[in-house]
């Protein structure tokens, strides 16, 4: 350990991490990416687009949906979280504010949750399937075994989430193989069913009559699922030392695992009447009892697996909130858990209901968080940020605008969560133009940003607020984030005087395998 | 008056200004190859999908 302390604790606790300190390699960020990205919501996300497009189109617009996507989220968060070894949160608080960065956590949280309740009512099916197969329980009493066995799975999942973090990590890419195999399965399954030619030419499930309208919906199911990997992203690229070494990894494990994992759900919403993508019934009506029941057994613990993470991060989220490291972990990863219960007992039996809402969430609350970053990192703040005020929560920090909130960033929010809804309304999923060509979540992106651009000209940089014009000191001379000549104001940000090189502390291997 | 932060974070926070300690910078050719792969295919893929 180094006069810095230890890795794994500034890892846990969101500090900066050095570039010596960081452990992850390409595949490392490859496997965790894809790991986290293939889980059996793929199925769901795939089960939307059939809605919209056949197996045919439903590819194309998936597979582009997939990458469009991951360009918006990727350019918010990995170029920051990369350079200075910060997490998505602690990189919002630049636009945000130190106590409205606040609302990102409360984001996070409710996208690792939302993915969660849609693996616990997948588990509920699951078992209900089972016991109706084996004729344990009537079909009638379906929909409320769902409910039962969906809430009662929330509590084995917290039992599980107690044993740790590394138990928590470790069964990641267990679980990708797992739906990997499982999505190979029932594409099988699918194909001796109906056969190739079956799966080709079934048609949408419920399309707009405007083909340029289902296109559009259908990458935009993809885009917003993609992005919320806005924290994922950046929790996994500041334990690797190189932005380059991150980047193709991250396209790949996150953007493609999730359109490929789809294509089970698109192949099987389409063939498969009235599934939305959900292979639990047809697993055993197909795959006969044995084979059923043993591919429903490795849905389950895919299942619990995935959800093991999702409650775990949104507790780690949570955490961060004033106050809430004083409950203990139990309490807290309970307490985190209540409202999952609440929702999983209500839209059991209405998943994609649930999926619709859930999906527009994260279209509105994430793309114009998105549009919002990138504004400002590329175009305001010109790549740097002053780190210690990141961590500086008081008046002191040149993100503490007023009390804490930067009046800029809410605006631009404000404006494209309004542009969105605009286009898309979130409840109806009725569009509006020009949304069949533009989508909602770009439009939305490009709007927060223009906004937040030109209120922060107009409302937050003319009075010396947020550190715009001004450069962090350098401790010394050659580095990347030496300032320009003559593009200094006076009054250095931070406030201790930088010692010479001689003076830091050499930071030594990676002190621990923390990742 | 401004609350000082624990001295490791302190640390952290001057030592990841240099360069050194960073993480390796994306290139210029980086960044067109990555909107090549995200911008590019899509709209050749969205072009395909529709013609068929």
């Amino acid at each position: 350990m180094s006069i810095l302390g230890s890795a794994k604790l500034a890892e846990e606790n969101g500090w900066p991490l050095m570039r010596s300190e960081r452990g992850f390699g390409k595949t490392a960020i490859f496997l965790a990416a894809f790991s986290a990205a293939m889980a059996t919501w793929c199925f769901t996300i795939g089960g939307f687009v059939a809605y919209y497009l056949s197996a045919t189109t439903g590819t194309f617009a998936t597979l582009a949906g997939a990458l469009l996507g991951i360009l918006l989220v990727t350019l918010a968060t990995l170029p920051m979280c990369s350079k200075y070894g910060i997490d998505s949160v602690i990189a919002s608080r630049a636009q945000l504010g130190t106590r409205g960065s606040y609302v990102s956590l409360i984001l996070v949280y409710c996208s690792a949750m939302g993915w969660s309740i849609l693996l616990f009512i997948y588990k509920g099916r699951a078992i209900a399937e089972l016991l109706v197969s084996f004729d344990i329980m009537d079909r009638s009493h379906f929909d409320l075994c769902v409910k039962i066995v969906g809430v009662l799975a929330i509590f084995i999942v917290l039992d599980l989430i107690r044993k740790g973090p590394e138990y928590v990590r470790s069964r990641g890419p267990i679980i990708a193989v797992v739906v990997a195999v499982m999505s190979l399965v029932i594409l099988l399954l699918l194909v001796q069913r109906v056969g190739v030619s079956g799966v080709v030419d079934a048609v949408a499930v419920s399309p707009y009559p405007q083909g340029a309208g289902n296109w559009a919906s259908a990458i935009e199911v993809l885009i917003a699922s993609n992005l919320s990997w806005w924290a994922y992203i950046g929790t996994i690229v500041r334990t690797s030392p190189s932005a380059r070494g991150s980047l193709w990894p991250v396209v790949i494990g996150f953007g493609l695992g999730v359109g490929l994992g789809s294509l089970t759900g698109l192949y099987t919403g389409v063939a498969v009447s009235g599934s939305g993508g959900d292979p639990t019934d047809f697993l055993v009506s197909q795959g006969g009892l044995l084979v059923g029941a043993v591919m429903l057994v490795f849905l389950l613990v895919a299942n619990v697996g995935t959800a093991m993470m999702g409650i775990y991060a949104a507790s780690l989220a949570i955490r961060q909130l004033p106050k809430a490291d004083k409950l203990s972990w139990k309490w807290t990863i309970f307490l985190v858990s209540v409202p999952a219960m609440v929702i999983v007992a209500l839209f059991a039996t209405s998943a994609n209901s649930f999926f619709s809402i859930f999906l527009a969430f994260l279209g509105v609350a994430f793309a114009p968080i998105c549009g919002i970053q990138v504004a400002d990192w590329f175009i305001l703040r010109r790549q740097r940020y002053d780190v210690r005020s990141l961590y500086q929560l008081d008046k002191s920090s040149a993100y503490f605008y007023v009390a804490g909130v930067n009046p800029a960033g809410f605006l631009g929010f404000a404006a494209g969560i309004a542009v969105y809804i605009y286009l898309l309304d979130p409840v109806t999923y009725v569009y509006r133009p020009p949304f069949q060509y533009l989508t909602a979540s770009f439009p939305s992106a490009i709007v927060a940003g223009v906004v937040y651009v030109v209120a922060v000209r107009v409302l937050v940089a003319p009075f010396g607020l947020g550190g715009y014009g001004r450069r962090t000191r350098v401790p010394q001379a050659g580095t990347q984030d030496a300032p320009p000549v003559g593009d200094v104001e006076p009054g250095p940000v931070t406030p201790e005087p930088a010692p010479a090189r001689s003076e830091l502390p050499v930071l030594g291997p990676r002190a621990s395998g923390a990742g | 008056m401004s609350k000082s932060l624990p001295a490791e974070l302190e640390l952290r926070c001057q030592q990841i200004l240099s360069a050194d300690q960073q993480g390796v910078a994306l290139t210029k050719a980086d960044y067109f190859w990555f909107l090549v792969v995200t911008v590019v295919v899509p709209a050749i893929l969205i072009a395909v999908g529709v013609a068929l």
